[in-house]
């Protein structure tokens, strides 16, 4: 009886597991039957310029005074697209107290999902274990299950990963499959999904995990998107795969920059209020999620557009965050965060 | 007489059979957790243990506030009950979370970072006698008011957080 119990238990576990669906690319709403799907950001409708996304502050919010400057500085550094590295700072190194967990950190990440972006590793979507998460985004292929293998190197997320028939759906640079890298112009001409244009020494598209990060030599490095946080870490600050991977949303429907369909997400902080693009609130018993909706964009299937968004973060009562009161400083070109510019 | 008999009979068997199923599930615990994926730590889920004496352990993860490993004991029958409720649900949510995504997909709405709320009932092995899990509970029930599978899931955390909520007031200064 016990055991006819475990081995439904298992079946309907692999049942689960199997039936999960790959929600997310390195753009949200990708996945194995639409690999190419490009999400953008709720205000382009398809023509070009400067897009302006609200940004708000739910009014029925908890410490809607102490987040005000961590919002403000997570809606700068998107708009500011500099990448800095390294960007990950933990310990000692930060001004965040042992045991907590940083409010901006978290909010730049989620706001990242609201403008369209996925996370590039499998992340727990993937309904993987805890140690396998770090593999760069994939939808399973034929053979129904994603196929791991971290190389010769033992790194997951690697350029030498063996991924069988896996679907890849991370953007990278072709020829070089370097997130830690920009490779201009940003767009469908330098960028790709097919595993086909990857160097000829790589098996994989490479992801940019902080394992990765220092094994391509740039050490406290990894996105912002990457799914897996840590208590005491600040990641305040865009790693160049966040921004190769928003810019090429930007280059638009066409996927061409410089064309005119090109666009410039631009974020604007419009304190408390419930009629934004992006709503912002702190609440509740989850850690952290962004909500989105989304439709296509003027009958493009794989263009879309989120429709709207809600970040929320967990309640005060549930989590220990820390809520930075240092904004971002903005000299000409030069810019730093919390003081460390000393 | 043996009509009275067979009345008799039948009446002990429909007692046993209400018996031997509820003291088995007295003798089972209950857990509830949360895993807050979004977090890498090693330690990064809140568990809930009941036992069938009604005794409570709860483990909050260094993260949370109030943090540490808590014993007390809940209010007399909560077990009981919190095992009828997810009897009850086990049924319904089954197909649950594929359906949701399902749904989701059709709708084109998405959640981000998703975590997971487990109810489960353990033996005394501490083996998975059943279980229901899904993902995001929260985000999808806003989601997706209409569902009144996801309301009874939501109404059945909130039970266990209250608990949870009673011990650590107990335990602040």
């Amino acid at each position: 009886m016990k055991a006819s119990i475990i081995c439904a238990l298992l079946l309907l576990s692999v049942a689960l597991v199997s039936s999960t669906p790959v929600r997310a690319g390195a753009f949200v709403f990708s996945s194995g039957t639409a690999p190419e799907l490009i999400a953008h950001p709720s205000t382009y409708l398809g023509n070009g310029g400067d897009i302006n996304v609200r940004v708000c502050i739910a009014p029925g919010s908890e410490s809607i005074t102490e987040m005000q400057v961590a919002v403000q500085n997570s809606v700068t550094i998107w708009n500011r697209q500099q990448a800095a590295s390294p960007n990950v700072f933990l310990g000692g190194n930060n001004d965040i107290p042992t045991g907590a967990v940083d409010f901006e950190s978290t909010l730049t990440h989620e706001l990242g999902h609201c403008i369209g972006l996925a996370h590039p590793n499998e992340a727990t979507e993937s309904g993987l274990p805890a140690a396998d998460r770090d593999y760069t985004k994939t939808a399973p292929g034929p053979n129904g299950v994603r196929d791991l293998d971290p190389g010769s190197d033992g790194i997951r997320g690697s350029a030498d990963d063996l991924r069988g028939d896996d679907i890849n759906l991370h953007w990278f640079n072709i020829g070089s499959n370097n997130p830690f890298v920009l490779t201009e112009p940003v767009d469908a001409s330098t960028y790709s999904r097919d595993l086909g244009n990857l160097p000829l020494t790589d098996t994989f598209a490479a992801n940019a995990d902080r394992t990765v990060a220092a094994d391509l030599g740039f050490p406290g490095t990894e996105a912002v998107m990457q799914q897996g946080a840590f208590t005491d870490e600040d990641q305040r600050q865009l790693a160049t795969d966040d921004i190769a991977t928003l810019r090429l949303g930007m280059a638009g429907l066409d996927r061409s920059a410089g064309t005119g369909d090109d666009y410039r997400p631009v974020l604007v902080f419009d304190g408390v209020g419930d009629d934004c693009d992006i709503t912002v609130q702190l609440t509740g018993t989850s850690f952290a999620f962004c909500s989105i909706g989304a439709v296509p964009i003027n009958g493009n299937s794989n263009h879309v557009r989120v429709t709207n968004a809600l970040v929320q973060l967990g309640s005060n009562s549930s989590f220990n965050w820390h809520f930075n009161q240092n904004p971002v400083v903005v000299l000409d070109e030069v810019f730093f965060v919390d003081g460390f510019e000393d | 007489m043996d009509r009275s008999k067979s009345v008799f009979s039948l009446c002990l068997l429909v007692v046993l059979a209400l018996i031997l199923p509820a003291s088995g599930a007295m003798a089972q615990t209950l857990v509830y957790e949360r895993e807050f994926s979004l977090l890498a730590e090693a330690d990064n889920t809140l568990r809930i243990t009941l036992s069938a004496d009604d005794g409570i352990v709860i483990e909050r993860p260094a993260f949370m506030t109030w943090p540490g490993h808590y014993e007390s004991s809940a209010a007399a029958g909560s077990h009981a009950r919190l095992s009828r409720q997810l009897a009850g649900l086990l049924p319904l949510t089954r197909q649950l979370d594929a359906e949701i995504n399902q749904r989701a997909r059709n709708e084109m709405v998405y959640v981000s970072d998703p975590e997971y709320t487990r109810f489960m009932l353990l033996d005394s092995q501490r083996q998975p006698v059943d279980a229901v899990e899904m993902p995001s509970l929260q985000a999808w029930s806003a989601n997706f008011p209409d569902d009144v599978r996801l309301r009874l899931l939501l109404e059945l955390e909130s039970q266990w957080t209250a608990l949870m909520d009673d011990v650590l007031a107990g335990e602040q200064p």
